[in-house]
């Protein structure tokens, strides 16, 4: 369903995506993981045109995408729909409105048409007694819920979440991974999940993408990646200051 | 170097004159989202909460004009009985929209570069974008629609201000009668149009080149900072050289007319 085909990204004289390749099968829940400033974020938002590869091709449902025109994206962001990391909520407007205003966008509603679905959409991530909050009054956990409502009112068929459960607590980390694969599961939507916490990526994904030097080092699924040999992902997962994994600024 | 920074500067004019294009063309499309509330709450923002700051600054600014008008005619020709007319001629084609122009730049150029380069760093532009709305039309059009008519408005006033401050001040220290001041023969078409045309594209250049800053901001709070003071001498500089070329075409004009 979606192909990244021999990715290169360079900012200034930082090279981070050299010949990144990758595949994604529809309806999966793909978890790309790394460490931090390997290009996982860089990646996804390669999908949605927010950033544009200096090489190679990406191709989604058929569709060769990576050249099209910042208006040519607009019918493929009505099908890929992204959680950001900061959740990324509208300082100026509260919960029920953040997640109204693609509704009022995309169907052309009124804004109060809007708020009665965007209510429905609050309840599925148990976010509806909130409605009223704006996000400086909301935790971190409930910023990501109502992210996640909104980033849901298009239906999406590919839902893209960066690091969603980053900065949060335990508790509220398992109830971020359990809602995305609750969503993913029962829609039967394709999930790229940008994480580095290893528990999660091994709760919810069907396969992962470990990504090294700018390219994909490993894939396969959750089992594969624990029992792999290989020094460098052994490292990642025990979180160990020392060995061979090269870690960007360090 | 010297090369690389020409072409910065050409492609960040052309990327403003993009920006300003594509605000133009969201002004004529016809839209279904209400873009009333947000343009009233622009307008107050940015003419309601401006006019203490504004009146406060050009009413000295006349004062201190006339003083030293005054203090300077007497000593030369000891003549002040065409002060007050020329006064308001300058006032009205070049002190009262250049100076509101300028304030605005200040205030609110920079405010709205602050808020939307931090939307910017925390990716609440990108969000905007993935949820399908334009954040030209749904942060900028409003902006530019509430500046434009906010400026000329402010612009009347602050001349309004100016000339009457001045007067009060010429009467109280050189004793010019009221009467002998506030005469506007001097005061031509010519003149009213000029600033007229001059608040109108400054009310465009301030929201215009500050979201453009703001649009482009990076690296967190210190790119917020970077844009605000980008915004502020940018639009500042816009304005003072929109300054000179509409004075300049009005004069061109005027010659040729009459």
């Amino acid at each position: 369903m979606i192909d990244f085909k021999n990715i290169h990204k360079t900012f200034g004289t930082n090279t981070i995506l050299s010949g990144l390749n990758l595949s994604i099968v529809q309806g999966e829940i793909m978890c790309i993981i790394g460490t931090s400033g390997v290009g996982k974020s860089v990646t996804i938002k390669h999908l949605v045109g927010l950033i544009r590869p200096d090489q190679g091709e990406i191709w989604f449902d058929g569709q060769r995408i990576d050249h099209l025109k910042e208006r040519a994206f607009v019918p493929i962001r009505k099908r890929i729909a992204m959680v950001f990391q900061k959740s990324a909520l509208f300082d100026s407007l509260n919960a029920l409105d953040n997640v109204a205003l693609p509704i009022q966008k995309h169907e052309g509603l009124s804004l109060e048409q809007a708020r009665k679905q965007a209510l429905g959409f609050l309840e599925k991530v148990y976010m509806d007694n909130h409605k009223e909050s704006y996000p400086h009054e909301l935790s971190d956990g409930m910023q990501k819920s109502v992210s996640i409502a909104r980033a849901m009112t298009i239906n999406p068929e590919v839902m893209l979440f960066d690091e969603p459960t980053t900065g949060l607590d335990p508790v509220s980390a398992r109830r971020i991974d359990n809602l995305i694969f609750d969503l993913s599961k029962t829609t039967k939507m394709t999930s790229i999940v940008v994480s580095h916490d290893v528990k999660s990526i091994m709760t919810i994904s069907d396969r992962i993408a470990f990504l090294y030097q700018g390219k994909v080092y490993l894939l396969g699924d959750p089992a594969m990646f624990s029992t792999s040999t290989d020094p460098i992902v052994q490292q990642f997962i025990s979180g160990t200051a020392t060995g061979p994994l090269v870690t960007p600024g360090f | 170097m010297q090369n690389s920074k020409t072409q910065n500067t050409t492609r960040t004019i052309s990327d403003i004159g993009l920006l300003w294009m594509e605000t133009c063309r969201h002004l004529t499309k016809k839209r279904k989202s209400n873009i009333t509330t947000a343009t009233l709450e622009q307008m107050f923002n940015i003419g309601n909460r401006s006019v203490i700051f504004l009146l406060i600054t050009v009413g000295f600014i006349g004062m201190v004009m006339i003083y030293q008008s005054c203090f300077q005619l007497q000593r030369i020709t000891g003549d002040l009985s065409m002060i007050g007319p020329n006064f308001i001629k300058i006032v009205i084609f070049e002190i009262g929209p250049s100076i509101t122009g300028l304030m605005l730049a200040t205030r609110v150029g920079a405010g709205i570069a602050a808020e939307l380069a931090a939307m910017k760093v925390t990716e609440q532009i990108d969000a905007l974008r993935m949820t399908g709305v334009s954040p030209v039309e749904y942060l900028i059009l409003p902006r530019f629609t509430a500046s434009v008519v906010m400026t000329m408005m402010l612009t009347i006033l602050t001349i309004s201000i100016a000339i009457v401050t001045g007067g009060i001040s010429a009467y109280i220290w050189f004793d010019i009668n009221p009467r002998l001041f506030f005469r506007l023969d001097q005061v031509e078409s010519w003149d009213v149009i000029t600033a007229v045309l001059k608040a109108f594209f400054y009310g465009q250049i301030i929201p215009i080149v500050s979201s453009f800053f703001g649009f482009r901001a990076q690296n967190g709070s210190a790119g917020v900072g970077d844009a605000t003071t980008s915004a502020v001498i940018g639009s500042s500089f816009g304005i003072i050289l929109c300054n000179f070329f509409i004075s300049a075409i009005i004069l061109i004009l005027r010659d040729i007319i009459t």
